[in-house]
């Protein structure tokens, strides 16, 4: 298929079928990028950290790096009309039809289900992610080996983004990041 | 002469649209909430273009369509101010920042794609990514510990039983089943629950101690329940402090009083629909 094309169809079933936005997101475009080979895991989890850095939903920030890398301009427009096409017209139909939606019984009803199998979804994400940071793989010979301090950077950020709400998460990536280089670089 | 004034200041909202979105786009970090609550003080409060009320009902519409959420509270904010071009105008403009910022930061990033430095740092941050994924499986999950109905735990279960099974590739098939699966029994139960409910209101002359407990399946169409008014409010205050981090000077005092508990105006304006 046309890699425009193709773009532009993945990001607009991403967007269409991913209800509650954000990290809600991430399992459905884990699938796609990985298995089109768009990205490798690694790349992701990178970009969801660079993503959390910058402003911007985070749908729109992943589009248009997929479509840059793919295919330019180009791409990214692609890429990000399929992000933008099926909500905004969901909700322009909503605007001038439909303007009970949201509290139509029937939709709160199917949200709630949603909103259980999307938690499911984003802990899978979270598993995937986590075995990626915890069991890595040597660069050269590829022998996966556990990663200790990916564990306890793991833990403590997370204790962190529990407990010192008022800190930005974005504090722990760039302490992470600044982390990883000085050890994996100088110290292990 | 009139017409031609009327289009004047048309085009001038519109400008003033695309402006305040782009904005609002280029200064949020973390997206979703962050963004919608900044959205709250930028054009309920400063602009005035539409109410604190209106902007709760906006909340619940883009959280249960598809999509990004700040981007589906753009397109329904500006179709209220301009109509379709508005809508366009104004989700547009609030996507341009992020696509400017990381059609750059790809440059830099192809750029040092093989630089050891990126290698590392990307490994560090690896453990942060985990967790801030991990936060926000409880944040989204608070909803869970007042669930009671078992056939919400029965497709969560199920739901992350076949997740799991297809992200290790044990089986395999798209996520997307486990969506569109939902969505049938969602509306299968849901149908039935209302049907049910519905026998059981007819039934109520005969049994006298009723059955008042709040439903969403026997209210009026047009109001949110109390506890969804107040979720909603919550959710605009919600990550505030993330959002104030980034945007020092903007004052978020004014949003953390519209927690419902003390504002009894609006309070009591709604709470009287149970």
């Amino acid at each position: 298929m046309n890699i425009y094309l193709d773009l532009f169809l993945s990001f607009m079933k991403i967007s269409f079928f991913t209800i509650g936005g954000g990290y809600a997101m991430i399992p459905l475009i884990q699938s796609t990028v990985t298995e089109k080979g768009w990205m490798t895991q690694d790349m992701l989890i990178n970009f969801i950290g660079i993503a959390e850095s910058t402003p911007g939903p985070f749908s729109v920030n992943i589009s248009t790096f997929v479509g840059y890398n793919m295919g330019g301009a180009l791409g990214v427009f692609c890429a990000s009309m399929g992000i933008l096409i099926p909500p905004f017209i969901i909700i322009l139909f909503i605007y001038y039809v439909g303007k009970k939606f949201a509290t139509n019984p029937y939709v709160l009803g199917v949200m709630s289900f949603l909103r259980a199998s999307a938690i499911a979804l984003i802990f899978t994400a979270f598993i995937s992610i986590a075995y990626s940071t915890i069991i890595i793989s040597n660069e050269l010979t590829g022998k996966p080996s556990f990663n200790w301090l990916g564990l306890i950077i793991m833990v403590l950020s997370f204790l962190g983004m529990r407990f010192f709400k008022k800190i930005h998460p974005v504090f722990y990536i760039l302490i992470s990041a600044a982390i990883g280089i000085v050890f994996y670089g100088f110290v292990l | 002469m009139k017409n031609n004034k009327n289009l004047k200041t048309y085009f001038y909202n519109l400008i003033q649209l695309a402006w305040t979105f782009f904005k609002i786009g280029a200064i949020t970090f973390g997206g979703g909430y962050a963004m919608i609550s900044v959205m709250e003080r930028n054009v309920a409060e400063k602009k005035k273009w539409i109410t604190h009320e209106e902007m709760l009902n906006i909340v619940a519409i883009a959280e249960s369509t598809p999509g990004a959420i700040a981007l589906n509270a753009s397109t329904f904010i500006g179709a209220k101010i301009a109509g379709f071009l508005g809508a366009l105008v104004a989700s547009l403009a609030s996507m341009l920042p992020s696509v400017l910022i990381i059609v750059g930061i790809s440059l830099l990033y192809n750029y040092f794609a093989d630089s050891q430095y990126l290698y590392w740092a990307g490994l560090g941050m690896r453990g942060a990514v985990a967790a801030l994924i991990l936060n926000a499986v409880l944040n989204l999950g608070k909803f869970l510990k007042t669930e009671r109905r078992p056939a919400i735990w029965a497709i969560l279960i199920l739901s992350m039983t076949l997740s799991l099974l297809a992200s290790f590739e044990i089986i395999h098939f798209d996520n997307i089943f486990i969506i569109l699966g939902t969505m049938v029994i969602g509306f299968i139960y849901t149908t039935i629950d209302i049907a049910v409910k519905k026998k059981k209101d007819s039934n109520k002359a005969i049994d006298p101690i009723g059955n008042n407990e709040d439903n969403t399946a026997n209210r009026p169409a047009n109001v949110l329940t109390d506890q969804e008014l107040e979720r909603n409010c919550n959710i605009l205050s919600h990550e505030k402090n993330w959002a104030s981090s980034v945007e020092q000077d903007i004052n978020v005092e004014n949003l953390q009083n519209k927690n419902p508990e003390n504002d009894q105006s609006f309070n009591s304006k709604n709470g009287g629909n149970k």
